[in-house]
């Protein structure tokens, strides 16, 4: 018979582990700390906002009423969430649509240069300042601009199209500033399916139309709704855009806030706007992070 | 330890160091996810100088954890560590002088070879014409001549290379113990068989402690003085890689070693043995109490004695079914009277007998184990 | 047989409609950006399309606005220091906080890991505009001037998620061995980090920095709540000229922003292209 245990062990008295390094828990909070600070003062404006808005005015921090609550529900308020939401909505349906043929293009290009080239391209429209785009916007679709000159080239116009300051104006460049929130997800998604799989979806009598619905939207389908809510979310606080683009002419929940805080200087129903807001863009993330682990435990 | 080779060992049983083992594990368990997970327990081993021992099971067994503990990378949550015969609970890698060669040998790709060897004598402020020194003799051991290598990126290296230089790396710093967590899993089998005799010999030179950790049984046969054998979070059984192979002490350590024969038996008074159905395996029948208790034998295929002709009343009538060809070895699969199975291996093709033949198997029962469990 | 196409597993027409779908969308995608620098070249005072001439007189005029006789009071050149100023010092608090958060979320297992992870992602998606006006009134509240420094705090929390993201992707290409290496050869965690870590991700950082230096740079809404006449960043003298009259030169200035983005981040890409080549086998 051979040994099991060499080392007698009632002979030597066992020690307990010593706590004589730091815990990893204890370790790590100081790394965090820094990150934690900054990460924390959202959670301060959160809070403040939420306090203000029990506020009222001239007595923000002092005050608890729910007067700027009630003004709320008045129908134009509401009008103006209801077009912040269709913006919002139709944004993230167009973006995903566009987004789509440029993630597989990302997915599958053959030539690293060429994704690479094509990401840098994705993400100017992003990393770029949103004003200067706005002004390059200005200069494609306002009257005088390049829009405007190759049509009247082309048909006879009595008067010039008008896309700046209207929705489609800004929904345009809504579509535009968010695309890379679209892409991305969608490409990584793609780039998650196998060739493989869809050789054998071929070999198997599927033509490339079937193998599409039946193979790479279905796996892709998780990044398309995480791109899609992701444009939606971001897109429903967009303020830069329908400012520089829409002029004063499309009000959207973004600058209705700006003009309580700035202009009428009513701080407390601002607040009520904002925290709207706050939990409208919760709301969706919540629901992508539901919809997309779901997903994910199906698979 | 570069130069222990050449220095005299200490006489038998002169110095009390010398008795101390290295490494001691004193029932070490450890814990994941506050006690859900439970990766290692009880576990008890010791080795002594000059000693390298595997300790080899399947993946997931617990023996990578065994190592980072022993490393300092992980703190166990119970039991102890001794090195050379103190405590080293609480103490964290960088101060244990234990040298590790990890799976992925975790050569820093942005240091030349020479910076990756000298990186330990740094870290303790050895002066530097001794790290020029000591980092040459380094090199040299592991036969990577520094003029030719020394400048080189590890990213123009091959995986053996890159492997010498793993293990001049930990060499350099003279452990007290040196472990490997199954380095070589990457290379091809030749390269790694042959590396497996020179790490050795570099180790039976330098006579310096080892624990190699693995789940190929052969490298660990190879390698090893002795091999522990893990499972689930257990040290199962330790010893020479011959013992372990001919007695296992479970069943697991018998089929993780090598392919296994397993037969029901039930001893038999001796006047019932020509009954239907019973069966007889040699003499070990003999060893069994009387009686009705049912018993499983194990024995290895190359164990199996296997013939044409009848050479002993206790031989067992079978007839061949099957016989596959492989690595110079006929694999013979053979059903016994009372419908049973067993594999037996031979060199020579039984005078051209195939399937139908009918046969006579012995078993010696030496070569018969029963564990438990 | 199939011919092998540009892209993998697709046959010619298909990938063909692929491709110029993706030329198509992206020249869209692109298409302010490009206006904006056609248009800085027109030689006439307004921005009617397409330009009569090319000329350099918008430049000629922005150079005069940045070193002329009149630069104290058109405050391009102080707007211009403010914001390179506001973007490395915001670039510097990200990578103090975003480095050792991203270790830790990457190395270290701790109580809580879970809900940091989440809660980096939250100042990306957290609508600016809500975060611009309740900093402006806690800032308001308080009883001391902050300067540059508001802009600097309310940037580094916008930034500070791609930072962390940039060092965690460079972290998780890393090999963990690699770091209890340096542990088992006598290093201490610090100086494992410093001699071995550090210079395997810096690509990562660097990165991470410039992305940071440039959003900040760029950032528009809590620059607007924010300023003040002290702090007064680049991005709101754009915008407030912008407001006043449509003059050509905004759009030479645009240019040089552009140009200054595009450039930042070519070498963002060349890092991140050097990296991957960098890595052992």
């Amino acid at each position: 018979m051979s040994s099991v245990s060499p080392v007698a062990p009632t002979s030597i008295p066992v020690h307990s582990p010593k706590p004589h390094r730091r815990s990893p828990t204890s370790y790590a909070s100081v790394l965090i700390a820094p990150a934690g600070m900054l990460i924390g003062l959202v959670i301060l404006c959160a809070a403040a906002v939420l306090r203000i808005s029990f506020g009222s005015k001239n007595a923000e921090w002092i005050a608890w009423t729910v007067e700027s609550w009630i003004a709320l529900f008045e129908p134009i308020y509401l009008r103006v969430f209801a077009k912040t939401l269709g913006l919002a909505a139709a944004s993230s349906i167009l973006a995903v649509v566009v987004a789509f043929p440029v993630a597989v293009y990302m997915a599958r290009a053959r030539s690293a240069a060429l994704r690479r080239t094509v990401l840098i391209c994705v993400m100017l429209p992003m990393l770029v300042s949103l004003l200067v785009q706005s002004y390059g916007w200005i200069v494609i679709l306002g009257p005088n601009g390049i829009l405007n000159s190759v049509f009247s080239r082309l048909v006879d116009m009595t008067e010039p199209i008008s896309l700046l300051f209207n929705d489609t104006g800004v929904l345009l460049g809504l579509v535009q500033t968010s695309l890379p929130l679209a892409v991305l997800p969608i490409a990584s998604a793609l780039r998650t399916i196998s060739p493989e799989v869809e050789e054998a979806a071929s070999v198997l009598g599927a033509s490339r139309l079937a193998v599409y619905r039946t193979i790479i939207l279905p796996l892709a389908w998780p990044g398309i709704v995480a791109g899609g809510l992701l444009v939606f979310a971001f897109n429903a606080g967009a303020f830069a855009v329908p400012l520089l683009i829409g002029g004063l002419k499309v009000t959207t929940a973004a600058l209705l806030i700006r003009d309580e805080m700035g202009t009428l200087l009513n701080w407390p129903f601002g607040s009520v706007l904002s925290v709207v807001l706050m939990l409208i863009t919760m709301a969706i993330l919540f629901a992508r992070r539901m919809l997309v682990s779901g997903r994910g435990q199906q698979i | 330890m570069l130069n222990t080779a050449n220095q005299a060992l200490p006489p038998e049983g002169g110095s009390l160091n010398h008795n101390i083992p290295i490494l001691q594990l004193v029932g070490v368990g450890k814990d994941f996810a506050g006690g859900a997970v439970r990766a290692v327990h009880g576990a008890s081993l010791s080795v002594r100088a000059g000693e390298i021992l595997s300790i080899l099971g399947p993946s997931g067994c617990g023996k990578s954890t065994m190592m980072r503990m022993i490393a300092g990378l992980e703190d166990p949550t119970e039991g102890d560590i001794r090195i050379a015969g103190r405590s080293v609970l609480g103490l964290p890698a960088h101060k244990r002088n234990v040298g590790l060669v990890f799976q992925s040998l975790a050569i820093f790709p942005h240091m030349t070879v020479w910076q990756n060897v000298a990186f330990g004598l740094r870290m303790k402020q050895t002066p530097k014409a001794k790290i020029t020194a000591k980092v040459n003799a380094a090199l040299e051991t592991v036969q990577l001549p520094a003029r030719t290598f020394a400048q080189r990126l590890p990213g123009q290296l091959s995986g053996g290379q890159l492997q010498r230089v793993a293990l001049a790396r930990t060499l350099v710093t003279e452990p007290a113990l040196i472990l490997f967590d199954e380095p070589m899993a990457a290379l091809d089998r030749r390269l790694r068989d042959h590396m497996a005799v020179e790490l050795r010999s570099i180790q039976k030179a330098l006579n310096i402690a080892a624990i190699y950790v693995t789940h190929d049984q052969e490298t660990a046969s190879v390698m090893s003085d002795r091999i522990a054998i893990m499972n689930s979070g257990q040290v199962v059984q330790v010893g020479t890689p011959a013992d372990i192979y001919r007695r296992p002490s479970n069943r697991f350590v018998a089929e993780f070693l090598g392919d296994v024969n397993c037969l029901r038996a039930r001893s038999q008074p001796a006047d019932q043995t020509d009954r239907p159905g019973s069966l007889i395996l040699g003499g070990a029948i003999g060893d069994m109490e009387a009686g009705t208790l049912e018993q499983e034998l194990f024995f290895r295929p190359e164990h199996v004695l296997l013939q044409i002709r009848r050479k002993s009343p206790d031989d067992i009538a079978g007839t061949i079914i099957d016989v596959q060809f492989a690595s110079g070895l006929f694999n013979w699969r053979v059903r016994l009277s009372d419908g049973q199975e067993l594999v037996a291996r031979t060199t020579s093709d039984l005078a051209g007998a195939g399937s139908g033949t009918a046969v006579w198997v012995q078993v010696s029962p030496d070569n018969i184990f029963t564990p438990q469990g | 047989m199939r011919r092998s196409t540009s892209l993998i597993g697709m046959q010619r027409c298909e990938a063909l409609i692929v491709t110029c779908a993706t030329a198509v969308i992206l020249g869209i995608m692109l298409l302010p950006i490009v206006a904006v620098i056609l248009i800085s070249f027109t030689p006439s005072s307004s921005i009617g399309f397409p330009p009569p001439g090319l000329s350099l007189k918008w430049y000629a005029a922005t150079y005069d606005m940045l070193f002329g006789h009149d630069a104290d009071l058109v405050r391009l050149r102080e707007s211009l220091t403010t914001s390179i100023s506001v973007a490395g010092l915001t670039a510097a608090i990200c990578c103090f906080a975003g480095v050792p958060a991203a270790y830790a979320l990457v190395r270290l297992s701790f109580r809580g890991k879970t809900l940091f992870n989440e809660l980096v992602e939250l100042p990306i998606i957290f609508p600016a505009i809500v975060l611009g006006i309740a900093l402006l009134m806690i800032v308001s509240a308080l009883p001391f001037d902050l300067g540059i420094f508001q802009l600097v705090v309310a940037h580094s929390i916008i930034a500070l998620p791609f930072m962390i993201r940039n060092v965690a992707a460079a972290l998780q290409g890393l090999d963990p061995a690699l770091q209890e290496a340096a542990n088992t050869l006598g290093a201490s965690p610090l100086r494992a980090f410093g001699e071995v870590v550090l210079p395997l991700i810096r690509n990562g950082v660097v990165s991470g920095i410039l992305l940071v230096f440039v959003l900040s740079f760029n950032e528009f809404t809590l620059s607007y709540f924010l300023y003040t006449v002290d702090a007064f960043p680049l991005s709101i003298w754009l915008f407030q000229k912008a407001n006043t009259t449509i003059d050509p030169t905004i759009f030479a200035v645009s240019t040089v922003v552009i140009l200054i983005n595009v450039l930042v981040i070519l070498v963002v890409d060349r890092i991140a292209g050097e990296n991957t080549s960098n890595k052992l086998s």
